[in-house]
C-alpha cells in the first residue's frame, strides 16, 4: 500500500494516547507531515482527506484551555501541515519543494531558443508600427503556447519516470532545466500581457 | 437551560458592527442573541457622552442629532488607523477628528479619545448586556471583524475588548462566522459565497463545506465600503438642495450633518420595504419624494465597487462561479433588492436571503465560542490570512514573506544579518499589501533587533520567525543563529497602542471606574438626606417650643451638619450625617405628630 495506516499517520502529529500534539522535529518536512512518499505526482482526494483529518486532531482551536507547551506545539504543527497542504496541492509548487530537498539547485534560465527569434522580432516592431506590431504579437502568443504545451508534456514525463525509478539524481536535473524554462514563459506572458495593453491603448 | 446554568465562565460571541452590535451564546448547542440591557437584539454602535457619562445604544443614537457635538458612531470605520489614511473613509463622518501620527484620534467634549477607547465602550455594554442575561460574570468572547480586517485592525479590537474588561479568545472573520451558523444544521455542503455588505465593510469569502469542517478557500474584501456609503450619497442630494434653496452647507453644521445621515438611513430602510419614500429633514421644513429606482441608481455605482474582489476571490480560490452551490447574503444592505441584484449579477444566480442579515454573524460567533469552549468537537474552522505580509528591503521595496490567501496559522523564516562592523541593531519594517513598493503598503510595525554582539558586519545570522497566529496576528520572534539565543524585540505599531499604552488605558480605566462607583454612592447619599433636610428645615422652629433647650440645640447642630456634608463630594459623610440628624430628631418627630394628632381630636 502506497499509503501508511490511519493510526501510523495521525500518531505522528499527536500522541495516540492523550491527544496532545507533539512538539516538532527537525527532520520534518511536507512529506513526513502527511506521510506520503517523496513523489511528484500526488493523490489530491487523499491529501485533502489526510489534511482535514489532521486538522480536526491538530487545530490551536481544540487547545484553548490546553498548556503552553501543548498549545504552542499545535501551532506549529498546524503550521507545518498548512504549509505542506498548499505546496504538495500545487503541482509546480510541489516540483520546487522536491527539486530543493533532494539539493537539486534550480539553473539559469533563457529565453527558450525557439521562441528567441521572433520575440526579437516583436521588440523591434513595438516603437515603430503598432499595426504590425499586433501582428507579431499574435503570432508569438501563438508560438508561446506551443512551446508551453510541448515543455508541460515534457515536464510530465520526467516526473513520472523520476516517481517511477526513486528520484534519479540525473532525471532530477533533467526536470529542473525543463521547469526553469516553464518559469521563464511565465515571466514572458506577463510581458506579453503589459505590451497588450500598451497596443490596445 | 440547565446546561447553561452548569456553566461557570461563559465564552460569548460578539459582532463589533460599523452600525449595530450583538452579543450571542450557544444555549444547549443552540445559538441565540442575547438581549440588550435596553431590552432588544440590537445595540446601535453609538456612544453619547451625557454631562460626560457615556452612553451606549439606542440612548446614545436618539441623541445622535439633539447632541451631535458629544455623539459618535461608526467607530470601526476609524479602528486601528491613522490620520492620514482616513482622509477618505471619514468622509461625511460629523465629528472631529485629531492630526497627528499614529492612532487617530477624536476630539468629543474637549478630551481626546481613540476609537479603541470608544469601541470598548461598546463592547462593555455587550459584556453587561451578556452578563445580566446569563446572570453570571462574562470575562471571555469570540468576536468578529471584517475579514479584510488588516494586522493593526484586528489588534485594534483586541485591544478594544481587554479594554472592556474581556479576554478575547479568537477574532474570527465576519463570513467565516456567517457560514457556521448558515451550515449548523450540516444538511448545507459544497462550495459556496458569502457576500457580506455591512455598514461599513465589504467581504467576500469563498469556502468550502464538509462534514463540519469550514476550510475558507480566498476572501477578498474594502474594508470602507458599506451601507454608511449609500447613507452619505443620499444626504449629498439633500445637501445639494439645501444649499440651492437656503445657501445653507449642512455639511458644516454637525447637527444638521447627523440628521442628514439619519433621514438618509431611514430613507434608505424604508426604499428596501416599498417602492417610494420620503426624505425628510424636519429642523430645515425639507421634504423630498424618494423612488426606488432613484436610490437604486445612486447606489450601483458604489455597489459595483464589490464586483472586483468577488472576481478575485474566485480566481484566488481556482473556481468558477457556476461551481459554488449558493451565494450567500450576509449584512443590513443585503436587503436591499438592488444589492441582491449586484450579488446576482456578479455571481451569475439568485442569492440565497434565508439568513438573518443582521444575526447571523454573531450566531457564528456563538458557536464558534462553543467550539473553544470544547463543547462542540464537530466543527472546525479553517481559515485564511487576507493580506500578503512583507519586509522592506533595499530601494523601498517590499519582500513578500507570506502570500494573502494562506492558511492560518502559518510561519515564515527569514535570516538577517549587519551591514556595518560592530553593528548592534537591525531595524525591519514589517508590511502587509499585494503591491511593490513600500509607501503603496500598509506598514504594520517597525522591530528592532537590539544587543547583537559586536561583530565583523554580515557575520551575526539572526533568524526572525514571523508567525500568523489563528487570529490572522502577526507575532515576531527572533533568535541569534550560532547561540541559539532568543533575541529582544522592541516593537513599534504604526497604527496601534503598544502594550504599555493599553496597560495604562487599563489602569485609567480602574481609577475612572473607582471614581465612577465613588460618584454614584455621593448621588444616592445625597437623594436620600434630601428630604432628611427639607423635612427637618419645616421643624425647627417648633423645636423651640417642645425640646428642653439642649435637645433643640442638638438637632440645629446635626441640621447644619447634613447641610455642610452636602455642600461636599463624600458620600460617607453625608450619610453619616444623615443617620446623626434622624436620630436627633426622632423626639421632636414623634412630639410635633403627637400634637397634630391632639389638636384634629380637640377640634373635633
Amino acid at each position: 500500500m502506497a499509503f501508511g495506516g490511519e493510526a501510523d499517520f495521525l500518531a505522528r502529529h499527536v500522541c495516540a494516547r492523550c491527544g496532545s500534539p507533539r512538539a516538532l522535529e527537525p527532520a520534518e518536512d511536507y512529506f513526513t507531515a502527511f506521510a506520503v512518499p517523496r513523489r511528484f505526482v500526488q493523490d489530491r482526494a487523499e491529501l485533502e482527506r489526510r489534511f482535514y483529518q489532521a486538522s480536526r486532531a491538530l487545530h490551536p482551536d481544540r487547545f484553548g484551555a490546553a498548556s503552553v507547551e501543548a498549545r504552542k506545539a499545535s501551532v506549529e504543527r498546524m503550521s507545518l501541515l498548512n504549509d505542506a497542504y498548499g505546496t504538495l496541492r500545487d503541482p509546480e509548487a510541489l516540483r520546487e519543494y522536491l527539486l530543493r530537498l533532494e539539493g537539486v539547485e534550480p539553473p539559469k534560465a533563457g529565453i527558450p531558443e525557439d521562441l528567441a527569434e521572433s520575440w526579437f522580432e516583436l521588440q523591434d516592431t513595438l516603437g515603430e508600427s503598432p499595426e504590425l506590431a499586433r501582428t507579431r504579437l499574435e503570432v508569438f502568443e501563438t508560438e508561446l503556447q506551443l512551446v508551453k504545451s510541448r515543455l508541460e508534456s515534457v515536464i510530465r514525463t520526467l516526473e513520472g519516470q523520476s516517481d517511477r525509478e526513486g528520484l534519479p539524481r540525473e532525471v532530477l536535473e533533467k526536470l529542473a532545466r525543463q521547469s526553469q524554462a516553464r518559469n521563464y514563459l511565465r515571466s514572458l506572458e506577463r510581458d506579453l500581457e503589459r505590451i497588450r495593453g500598451k497596443l490596445c491603448r | 437551560m440547565s446546561v447553561a446554568m452548569s456553566v461557570k465562565d461563559p465564552i460569548v460571541g460578539i459582532d463589533l458592527g460599523t452600525t449595530n452590535s450583538l452579543v450571542a451564546f450557544v444555549r444547549d448547542g443552540v445559538p441565540e442573541v442575547l438581549r440588550s440591557r435596553e431590552g432588544r437584539n440590537l445595540v446601535p454602535s453609538v456612544i453619547s457622552f451625557a454631562d460626560g457619562a457615556p452612553l451606549v445604544g439606542y440612548a446614545a443614537k436618539s441623541r445622535k442629532v439633539r447632541d451631535a457635538a458629544h455623539t459618535v458612531f461608526s467607530m470601526k470605520r476609524l479602528l486601528g488607523r491613522g490620520f492620514e489614511d482616513l482622509k477618505d473613509a471619514a468622509q461625511g463622518l460629523p465629528y472631529k477628528l485629531l492630526p497627528g501620527d499614529g492612532i487617530v484620534r477624536i476630539e468629543i467634549g474637549g478630551r481626546a479619545y481613540s476609537p479603541i477607547e470608544l469601541s470598548a465602550l461598546i463592547l462593555k455594554e455587550l459584556k453587561l448586556a451578556a452578563e445580566k442575561s446569563l446572570s453570571m460574570p462574562v470575562r471571555r468572547a469570540v468576536v468578529t471583524v471584517p475579514a479584510y480586517f488588516n494586522d493593526s485592525q484586528r489588534q485594534a479590537t483586541r485591544a478594544a475588548g481587554r479594554l472592556a474588561g474581556l479576554d478575547v479568545l479568537r477574532i474570527v472573520n465576519e463570513p467565516t462566522a456567517a457560514s457556521l451558523a448558515y451550515g449548523l444544521d450540516r444538511k448545507r455542503q459544497g462550495l459556496i459565497a458569502v457576500y457580506d455588505l455591512g455598514g461599513g465593510t465589504f467581504d467576500i469569502s469563498i469556502l468550502k463545506l464538509h462534514d463540519g469542517i469550514f476550510e475558507v478557500l480566498a476572501t477578498h474584501g474594502d474594508t470602507a465600503l458599506g451601507g454608511d456609503d449609500l447613507d452619505l450619497a443620499i444626504a449629498r442630494i439633500a445637501a445639494a438642495e439645501l444649499k440651492e434653496r437656503d445657501g445653507v452647507d449642512a455639511f458644516a453644521d454637525l447637527s444638521l450633518h447627523a440628521e442628514l445621515l439619519e433621514a438618509a438611513e431611514a430613507l434608505k430602510i424604508a426604499l428596501s420595504e416599498r417602492d417610494s419614500a420620503e426624505l425628510a429633514v424636519v429642523s430645515r421644513g425639507y421634504r423630498r419624494a424618494f423612488a426606488r429606482a432613484e436610490l437604486e441608481e445612486l447606489a450601483r455605482p458604489i455597489l459595483e465597487r464589490t464586483r472586483g474582489p468577488c472576481l478575485r476571490a474566485l480566481k484566488d480560490a481556482g473556481l468558477r462561479p457556476e461551481e459554488l452551490s449558493d451565494v450567500v447574503l450576509v449584512g443590513g444592505p443585503t436587503r436591499l433588492r438592488v444589492v441582491q441584484e449586484m450579488a446576482a449579477s456578479i455571481f451569475g444566480r439568485a442569492p440565497n436571503t434565508s439568513v438573518h442579515p443582521d444575526e447571523v454573524v454573531s450566531l457564528g460567533a456563538a458557536i464558534q465560542a462553543d467550539i473553544l469552549a470544547g463543547n462542540n468537537k464537530d466543527f472546525l474552522l479553517l481559515d485564511v490570512v487576507p493580506l500578503s505580509l512583507g519586509i522592506e528591503t533595499y530601494g523601498g521595496l517590499t519582500s513578500h514573506l507570506i502570500a494573502r490567501n494562506t492558511r492560518i496559522p502559518t510561519v515564515a523564516r527569514e535570516v538577517f544579518t549587519t551591514f556595518a562592523d560592530r553593528q548592534t541593531g537591525v531595524d525591519i519594517h514589517v508590511l502587509q499589501g499585494e503591491r511593490e513598493r513600500v509607501e503603496d503598503n500598509r506598514s504594520l510595525a517597525r522591530f528592532k533587533l537590539a544587543g547583537i554582539p559586536p561583530q565583523p558586519a554580515g557575520i551575526p545570522r539572526i533568524e526572525v520567525t514571523f508567525l500568523i497566529d489563528a487570529d490572522g496576528i502577526l507575532q515576531v520572534s527572533a533568535k541569534e543563529l550560532k547561540t541559539g539565543k532568543e533575541q529582544t524585540i522592541e516593537v513599534r505599531p504604526s497604527y496601534g497602542l503598544t502594550d504599555a499604552e493599553v496597560e495604562r488605558m487599563l489602569a485609567a480605566g480602574t481609577r475612572n471606574a473607582e471614581a465612577d462607583t465613588e460618584f454614584k454612592k455621593l448621588v444616592e447619599a445625597r437623594n436620600d438626606a434630601e428630604p432628611v433636610l427639607r423635612a427637618t428645615e419645616k421643624s425647627l422652629p417648633h423645636a423651640a417650643r417642645l425640646l428642653p433647650p439642649a435637645e433643640a440645640e442638638e438637632v440645629r447642630r446635626r441640621f447644619e451638619a447634613l447641610s455642610e456634608a452636602m455642600r461636599g463630594k463624600d458620600g460617607g459623610k453625608v450619610r453619616e450625617a444623615c443617620f446623626a440628624l434622624n436620630r436627633a430628631t426622632a423626639k421632636l418627630a414623634e412630639l410635633i405628630m403627637q400634637e397634630a394628632v391632639d389638636q384634629a381630636s380637640g377640634q373635633r
